[in-house]
């Protein structure tokens, strides 16, 4: 009976460490909370399609106060990340921190700046208020120029020529209530948000109506040389030397994830999305995730396949960076290629 | 003996820090891993700068709200002790609140408040208003009853008891969980900052997480341990001056 129980036990234990057919144990951490941002991925585990590539891939959701890069870094495993290009950059270059690009979701931003006065130059928002979220001020920034900001966290002071930004706080209500000029909004979360509450059914509504209670800017729009890409798939350097195939087969597999994610019937995905994360909302989260599916799919990855990195917007992106002073030096051409290096996915998106 | 007692402890960080730097150094560990003490400290003057403004706004917060915190806290805790039924009513939901752990608590009332330092504030009022409450409580409850007797025998009205034997005996209490009060202040606080701020230590080790300047992150953590140093150091000294009668300030 005693040996039984031990043979149990160790049984278990076993069990307990195999991965099963050998496959590579991998870790994979989303930009924020399990939601639509990161579809790819959580299809892609929930249907096989990383043990189909031979990878045990786990799933760490982030949120607020949670640095997907750093949770990587400190991962023993081999790690992936989903995070932003800028951030990318200033951990490269003011950390040394050895991160590489290798495919971007978003083509298009999702990065939204909402304003109930019309701007048409930075010198609209000086001397008004506009909430940011930290860790994504860095276009907003950009675009009011250096010493054109007063953002306590930057060592800078108010005064007349500057805006003035804060902390949203995950929330639209001071926007809402008319106390702030403009705030940060992703097309897939906030932007909705506003949108439903200013009386509108859909987001096309709002974009068809001839007059518009509010105005929605992408930085791109204010200031071609801002219009970054997001989201993008980030690993370390090692990794990439030393686990290419592993690689390989993980941005595959998640872009057959979003493959089917752009394909599948919107709330089959949604399906998915709730066994990884049960808060989310139905009505709010299929009308965003329908957003983040256009912003996969533009001319580059009809050509090229999903998750392409296009190249022409991390020289301007540097540049404005170290205009601003949120990067400390100046870069060469080649220290900003360095910075990533495109993993084709060969996957492509649908017709 | 009495002269190596004293410079043991500095000694001793001198130590520590300085294996931790050549560790640091011969490991070759990345700095934004675990920068080593030169990274940490060796910034440049304007980070300080910065920081100064951020622990100045992160130190009024405590401030104000362990005021507000203890003058409420030992306000109630006499109305307590004189209204057996108010304490009866209440005292249940006082220890309840004392178990939640605080980053639940910084989390409600960001979300309640918002991220204006009036947040930060009622945080902090809240860390040190339970403990201090308790405290207060149980020791005016400990009170002699030897010495309670004798103030009833000489006919001591409630209020000359409270002044002259019962809160001078609960005050020694009153300072010992003061310490710890403080200290946990210092961390809801802090954390409100980071996860809805916009301004104070947290909300800039936040920041600086993002851009994983992980120097600057360690600085500002040992910043905030300055100011719960700092604020310890205080009470201590109120301690002797106002306990100088305690058992525990007399030296043996």
């Amino acid at each position: 009976m005693k040996r039984m129980l031990i043979g149990i036990l160790v049984l278990g234990i076993a069990g307990f460490f195999a991965t099963g057919e050998n496959l590579v144990s991998v870790s994979y951490y989303p930009a924020w909370i399990n939601h639509w941002e990161d579809a790819g991925p959580l299809v892609a585990k929930y249907l096989g399609f990383y043990e189909e590539a031979g990878l045990d891939v786990s799933i760490f959701p982030g949120g607020p106060d949670l640095n997907p890069l750093t949770r990587m870094l400190n991962d023993a495993n081999i790690a992936f990340a989903t995070s932003y290009n800028w951030l990318v950059l200033v951990a490269r270059i003011d950390q040394k921190v050895p991160l590489k690009v290798i495919a971007t979701d978003f083509q298009d931003p999702a990065l939204h700046l909402v304003s109930w006065e019309e701007i048409t130059s930075p010198q609209d928002l000086y001397g008004k208020v506009v909430e940011v979220w930290p860790g994504y001020e860095y276009p907003l920034l950009c675009y009011l120029g250096k010493d054109h900001f007063y953002y306590p966290v930057y060592g800078t002071s108010p005064g007349p020529d500057k805006a003035i930004v804060q902390n949203q706080g995950g929330s639209m209500e001071r926007f809402l209530a008319h106390q702030v000029t403009a705030s940060h909004a992703m097309i897939y979360n906030e932007l909705i948000t506003v949108v439903h509450a200013l009386g509108f059914d859909t987001l096309e509504e709002y974009w068809k109506a001839e007059e518009k209670p509010f105005y929605t800017y992408r930085f791109g729009d204010l200031d071609p040389g801002l219009a970054w890409d997001e989201n993008s798939l980030v690993t370390t350097e090692s990794t990439l030397r030393d686990h290419f195939d592993v690689v390989e087969a993980f941005v595959s597999a998640t872009y057959r994830g979003w493959y089917w994610v752009l394909t599948h019937n919107p709330q089959e995905v949604f399906e998915i999305l709730l066994t990884y994360n049960s808060s989310l909302e139905r009505e709010h989260e299929i009308p965003g995730g329908l957003e983040i599916n256009k912003l996969l799919v533009n001319e580059n990855t009809r050509e090229h396949g999903l998750g392409y990195i296009d190249a022409s917007t991390w020289l301007p992106m540097a540049d404005r960076l170290y205009q601003t002073g949120l990067i400390s030096r100046m870069l060469t051409k080649e220290e900003v290629r360095a910075a990533y290096q495109w993993v084709p996915s060969g996957v492509f998106p649908p017709e | 003996m009495k002269k190596l007692e004293r410079i043991a402890f500095p000694i001793t960080l001198i130590l520590l820090f300085g294996i931790w730097e050549l560790w640091s150094r011969l490991g070759h560990i990345p700095v934004y891993r675990i920068p080593s003490p030169s990274a940490i400290f060796l910034q440049e003057g304007s980070e300080y700068l910065l920081l100064l403004e951020h622990l100045k706004v992160t130190a009024i917060e405590v401030l104000l709200g362990a005021s507000v915190g203890i003058f409420l806290a030992i306000l109630v805790g006499i109305i307590f002790y004189w209204v057996p039924f108010l304490k009866s009513a209440f005292y249940g939901i006082v220890r309840a609140i004392n178990s939640i752990p605080i980053f639940a608590i910084a989390i409600i009332l960001v979300i309640v408040f918002g991220v204006g330092i009036l947040g930060k504030v009622v945080t902090a009022c809240i860390c040190i208003f339970f403990p201090v409450l308790s405290h207060t409580y149980n020791g005016l409850k400990s009170t002699d009853p030897v010495k309670l007797r004798f103030m009833r025998s000489i006919n001591a009205s409630r209020l000359q008891r409270l002044i002259y034997l019962e809160f001078p005996s609960a005050l020694a209490e009153i300072f010992t969980s003061l310490e710890t009060a403080l200290t946990i202040a210092i961390v809801g606080v802090m954390f409100g900052e980071a996860i809805g701020g916009n301004a104070g230590l947290g909300f800039f080790i936040l920041n600086r997480l993002y851009r994983m300047d992980n120097a600057a992150v360690l600085l500002a953590t040992f910043i905030g341990a300055g100011l719960g140093f700092l604020l310890v150091a205080a009470v201590y000294l109120l301690k002797r001056k106002f306990l100088v009668w305690h058992p525990s300030m007399q030296r043996r």
